[in-house]
């Protein structure tokens, strides 16, 4: 087919207005795939690699606060081999639009179940000793220019301190590193001590329980006993896995599988129908050509195949361009996704779509000129 | 001289609208080798048919169509298809360019079934589009030419590939009169020069005095010579 090249070109520039549209029409369609595909499958990527031995313990009613004394209780618990907390300090720096996801958290606990979150032990040791420290993540310190001995205020929308103000300062004293293949939020640990004590209200308590249960197939057994040693009391534990949480939160927001692919559905319904129907004309008006092609001796294998080029030429290439622009417009979504780069299936599916895609719109168009006439073709008829 | 087209008790028939129309009927024609013939007729007379039963573009209900000692009525559409690319060269009323390739890439469309390389093709076309006196013109498309140009272009397609047959329906048909002759010279040139069998359709009794013979065809019948004789030719009246 490589010899017909010209011969493709010029069939795909035909009408230039038509496939200018057409091509922009599959660009768009194509940058949305990438970009709600993209979130979808970090999300996705994000309960598949949850760990089922990290257990999640919330109170049921919701966002209540847990009473701390629970934490000897679960530590107790058959199967549990550590137990970290943490509480939502609902930080941002600067204005209120410029969030960082910040935790009160016990150092040492945490940073021994989360060891996803890379903090060398030097740092750890000056965040435990340093009561208004706190440990970032390199992106946030970066995100900010944030480097360690900065003095940094951070505003609680949930805490105010016990002098009445919402502005907590912090001074940074360690940088932490996520794994690149996992998915993490944190982005602001400090030190539940000195929050607990400065904070004006619900003192003595945690947002939730992080249990680690020694052996992973044990974790549904586990889960339940922490449940049922807090059931009956006025503040009942709901125990779930760190993939069931995830689902759960995922939930909160609706089926964002099923809506992404409601959307790409009729996204791609209406592709189908636009591009089959720019194929249908530009060959309809063409047959006279493509008889002539017939009559020089072109196979009907071979007018289809060039059909079929001029198709998945136009759709693979604009659909190429839609999802480069997918990839470089992706890390904007990060806030959301918190993935940094969009899964590499994401790009191969879209460009396996187009293909087919061409495929389909091409074949109504090829079995027409088939059937055609080369003599009725050539008189007009 | 030997046979170059041999056609015999050729019959062909169509449908339009439930009604059979007869458009030739156990029609009988020989065309030499480098001969140079016009086939005249009214509208409707069967000579576009039966041009076409000729290039090898549809096939008779019954009779023999033999071209260059292979008999095309029989072959299948894909056989006819392989056969028109080596044997046949089509030169239309209307040109039938491909508007968005120029000129040289509308000659090199034949050569593109073959399997020469860039460089021969290249060569090959360069040589039929001087031979039709547009060797300047090659990077121009179609809508960048006259008329006659654009048919010459057309005639460098039909000859690149070294057909052993050229098929021509009414090829001066669009074009004004000195164009015409123009063209009209240039296929006696290739039928004189470089010994090209033709077989012209035309309505212009003056475009067919410079074929080697005139033939009539009416109601599916052929009548050799006639109604031409007493036509001046055209470049006599130009």
């Amino acid at each position: 087919m490589i010899r017909h090249r010209r011969l493709i070109w010029a069939g795909i520039w035909r009408n230039s207005t038509r496939t200018t549209y057409t091509l922009l029409s599959i660009v768009v369609a194509f940058v949305l795939f990438g970009l709600l595909q993209g979130v979808a499958a970090a999300f996705s990527h994000a309960v598949a690699s949850a760990n089922l031995d990290r257990l999640y313990v919330d109170s049921r009613l919701g966002r209540e606060q847990l009473p701390l004394a629970y934490l000897p209780r679960i530590e107790r618990v058959a199967g549990v081999s550590a137990v970290a907390h943490a509480t939502w300090f609902g930080g941002a720096y600067q204005d209120s639009k410029k969030s960082v996801y910040s935790l009160a958290v016990d150092p040492v606990r945490y940073f021994s179940i989360y060891r996803e979150l890379r903090l060398p032990a030097e740092q750890l040791r000056k965040l435990t000793q340093t009561r208004d420290g706190a440990v970032v993540s390199r992106k946030t310190a970066e995100r900010f220019g944030w480097k360690i001995g900065d003095r940094v205020p951070l505003i609680s929308s949930v805490w105010s301190s016990k002098g009445g103000g919402s502005v907590w300062p912090f001074e940074i004293v360690g940088i932490f590193d996520p794994e690149e293949d996992r998915t993490s939020r944190t982005e602001f640990v400090l030190n539940y001590a000195y929050f607990d004590e400065a904070r004006q209200y619900k003192n003595g308590t945690v947002g939730w329980y992080t249990a680690q249960a020694a052996d992973p197939r044990q974790s549904t057994q586990v889960a339940a006993a922490i449940d049922a040693l807090f059931a009956n009391s006025s503040d009942e534990t709901l125990t779930q896995n760190e993939q069931e949480k995830a689902q759960a939160l995922l939930k909160e927001h609706g089926d964002l599988n099923l809506i992404v692919n409601l959307i790409m559905g009729a996204v791609f319904f209406t592709l189908l129908l636009l591009t089959g129907n720019t194929m249908m004309q530009s060959v309809r008006e063409r047959i006279p050509e493509f008889a002539v092609l017939k009559t020089l001796g072109y196979s009907s294998a071979t007018v289809t195949l060039i059909i079929g080029c001029e198709a998945l030429g136009m759709c693979l290439a604009a659909a190429l361009l839609g999802l480069a622009l997918a990839w470089l417009l992706y890390p904007v979504l990060q806030v959301v996704t918190a993935a940094p780069r969009m899964p590499l299936w994401v790009p191969l599916a879209g460009a396996l779509i187009a293909a087919l895609l061409a495929g389909v719109t091409a074949l109504p168009s090829a079995a027409r000129l088939r059937r055609i006439s080369v003599v009725d073709a050539l008189a007009g008829r | 001289m030997s046979v170059a087209v041999q056609v015999e008790q050729v019959s062909k028939h169509y449908k339009r609208g439930g009604e059979t129309v007869e458009v030739l009927q156990r029609l009988d024609l020989d065309v030499a080798a480098g001969e140079f013939i016009a086939l005249m007729g009214p509208s409707g007379s069967g000579k576009s048919t039966l041009l076409n039963l000729i290039g090898g573009l549809d096939r008779p209900d019954e009779g023999r169509i033999t071209v260059a000692g292979e008999r095309v009525d029989s072959m299948t559409e894909g056989q006819l298809t392989r056969w028109r690319s080596r044997h046949v060269g089509f030169i239309f009323q209307l040109y039938n360019l491909m508007p968005k390739l120029t000129a040289e890439a509308n000659v090199e469309l034949p050569l593109m079934l073959t399997k020469m390389n860039s460089k021969a093709r290249a060569e090959h076309v360069a040589t039929a589009l001087k031979m039709v006196g547009l060797a300047e013109r090659a990077r121009h498309k179609p809508s960048e030419l006259s008329g006659g140009q654009q048919q010459r272009v057309a005639i460098a397609r039909a000859i690149v590939a070294d057909p052993t047959l050229l098929v021509c329906d009414e090829p001066t048909g669009d074009l004004d009169r000195r164009t015409a002759i123009e063209i009209l010279e240039l296929l006696r040139l290739l039928n004189r020069e470089l010994g090209k069998t033709i077989v012209m359709v035309t309505h212009d009794p003056q475009a067919a005095r410079y074929a080697t013979r005139q033939l009539y065809v009416d109601k599916g019948q052929l009548c050799e010579g006639m109604h031409v004789e007493h036509v001046e030719p055209m470049e006599a009246q130009a």
